[in-house]
């Protein structure tokens, strides 16, 4: 889906020239912006003048793909396409918040049951991270950190569930547990549904089916409780 | 009777405007370089095309706006061939932001305004901003922007009707009576090559120094969203479904048809002239 090209010849002409130019005036910067086009965009007079937001209009924030950055990032190999790695990006994502979560069940519930089961899953949700992540670097995107780490997202503990979890114990633990469990697993099978049915790789998407079977059971044996319906 | 006179004088007034002819290119018009599509909310879904594609229900919750057709699914031919409720009509593109929440009741914006402007670079670069190429994705502003003192945050809150309130990274309190709006502006500087990237960003840049960086060396009109909420006062009733005000970001879809961006940009872009949602010079 990415690393589509979008080039008409007049368009590589002008961006040639573009090039062109912008290396021939280089250095000649900071000219000050024009003071009706800075007016741009306000149409309705109500905003102060100059309503181009800090930062933007000289230079882009460090998170916006800085210019010394290159070429644009590829897109997926061959054999992958941008569900596939969307997919595996996100239930990446979502096993990196869980599995710090699955480790507090073992010295703060009071559900024997749900604590051996928790502690299955830690097991078997790290194996399942590293299956995808195996699969997302051959993908060849993932260069770095998980873009989606470190945000908030559908079927993630937050970090203030995290801390409240750490502090609860007992039948506050698992009142507080089983929900978030149920969000991230009813999350996990979701995502891997989408996959099925768009992801390109066969062996992703038979990955997907595998996690989707594996977490639709471990639904089935959370215990019910005031948690019930909770996490969608 | 004084209102007939009213009336009467006001029918000459209008039929003189009627039969005014076009004002001849360049007279009398307004020097900012300038079209706009308003496109007022069209639905909303926990899908995002441009980062999940094929997989909805992965995304926060989204506030779509154009497009009538879009979601996780969505390619350009779907939206070229969906309805949507954009004045200008012909303006089939998608465009989406995280969802505000009052106290955890979504809140949808009560006007959305999709300006297309030269500013931001110098007039030399101005003159020959190119089309945006259809097909064209941007994300702009920082979803995971940790706090108001996060430089990666892009976003800018205010009041309308309401310029004395200081504008802000995050909400703002605006007086009763006010809207509280968000602008957010998108990179301006395409790599000439790709409709998106692998990050969804990389693929275009924002200016420096009033010109393109070489790395992104094609200037294409820079996109800035200005969204007012019919909701004003204490700012922390609200959030965002990505989190934080300093959370909002935009996603743009485009789908103009070529022939109408290309002439929006000969005619109101590049000789840096105001003009309405038909193109045309206001």
């Amino acid at each position: 889906m990415f690393g589509q090209q979008a080039m008409a010849p007049a368009l590589a002409a002008a961006a040639l020239t573009a090039a062109l130019v912008a290396v021939l005036v280089a250095g000649c910067g900071g000219a000050p912006e024009d003071a009706a086009a800075a007016r741009g965009g306000t149409s309705q007079g109500t905003a102060p003048q100059g309503t181009a937001p800090q930062g933007t209009a000289s230079q882009g924030p460090a998170s916006q793909g800085p210019a010394s950055q290159g070429p644009a990032a590829q897109g997926p190999a061959a054999g992958f396409n941008a569900t596939d790695v969307a997919w595996l990006q996100l239930a990446d994502a979502l096993h990196g918040r869980a599995l710090p979560m699955l480790a507090l069940a073992a010295d703060r519930s009071e559900d024997r049951a749900l604590a051996a089961l928790a502690g299955r899953m830690a097991e078997e949700h790290e194996a399942e991270r590293g299956r995808l992540r195996t699969l997302l670097a051959r993908t060849g995107v993932d260069g770095g950190a998980n873009p989606h780490a470190g945000h908030d997202m559908p079927g993630m503990p937050t970090a203030a569930d995290l801390r409240a979890l750490e502090r609860a114990r007992g039948g506050d633990f698992d009142r507080r547990f089983v929900p978030l469990l149920r969000a991230y697993l009813r999350q996990l099978v979701l995502v891997a549904e989408g996959e099925q049915r768009s992801g390109e790789s066969a062996e992703a998407r038979r990955l997907a089916a595998a996690t989707a079977r594996a977490h639709t059971a471990e639904l089935a044996r959370l215990p019910d409780g005031p948690g019930k319906g909770a996490g969608g | 009777m004084r209102a007939t006179r009213l009336l009467a004088l006001l029918s000459v007034l209008i039929g003189t405007f009627a039969l005014a002819p076009a004002a001849p290119a360049g007279a009398r018009v307004i020097r900012v370089a300038e079209f706009l599509a308003d496109c007022p909310f069209s639905h909303r879904l926990p899908d995002d095309p441009i980062v999940f594609p094929g997989l909805p229900g992965a995304s926060h919750m989204h506030s779509f706006f154009g497009s009538r057709v879009t979601n996780a699914h969505t390619t350009l031919t779907d939206l070229q061939n969906g309805a949507t409720n954009c004045n200008p009509a012909v303006d089939k593109s998608s465009y989406w932001v995280p969802t505000l929440y009052r106290d955890g009741a979504p809140v949808e914006p009560a006007i959305v305004t999709f300006y297309y402007l030269g500013e931001g670079v110098r007039d030399d670069v101005i003159a020959r901003t190119q089309p945006l190429p259809q097909g064209l994705r941007i994300v702009a502003g920082n979803a995971k922007a940790t706090g108001t003192g996060d430089p990666s945050s892009i976003a800018r809150w205010s009041c309308l009707h309401a310029g004395q309130v200081n504008p802000s990274k995050d909400f703002v309190t605006c007086p009763s009576g006010t809207m509280l709006e968000s602008y957010l502006d998108f990179p301006q500087c395409w790599n000439g090559r790709d409709l998106d990237s692998a990050d969804h960003k990389s693929h275009m840049a924002y200016p420096v120094g009033g010109q393109c960086p070489s790395t992104h060396p094609v200037p294409v009109p820079k996109l800035r969203q200005v969204i007012r909420y019919p909701v004003s006062g204490d700012p922390s009733h609200f959030r965002l479904a990505s989190g934080g005000g300093y959370t909002m970001h935009g996603d743009f879809f485009n789908a103009w048809p070529a022939a109408e961006m290309e002439r929006r940009v000969r005619d109101c872009i590049q000789p840096i002239v105001k003009c309405g949602a038909d193109g045309r010079p206001v």
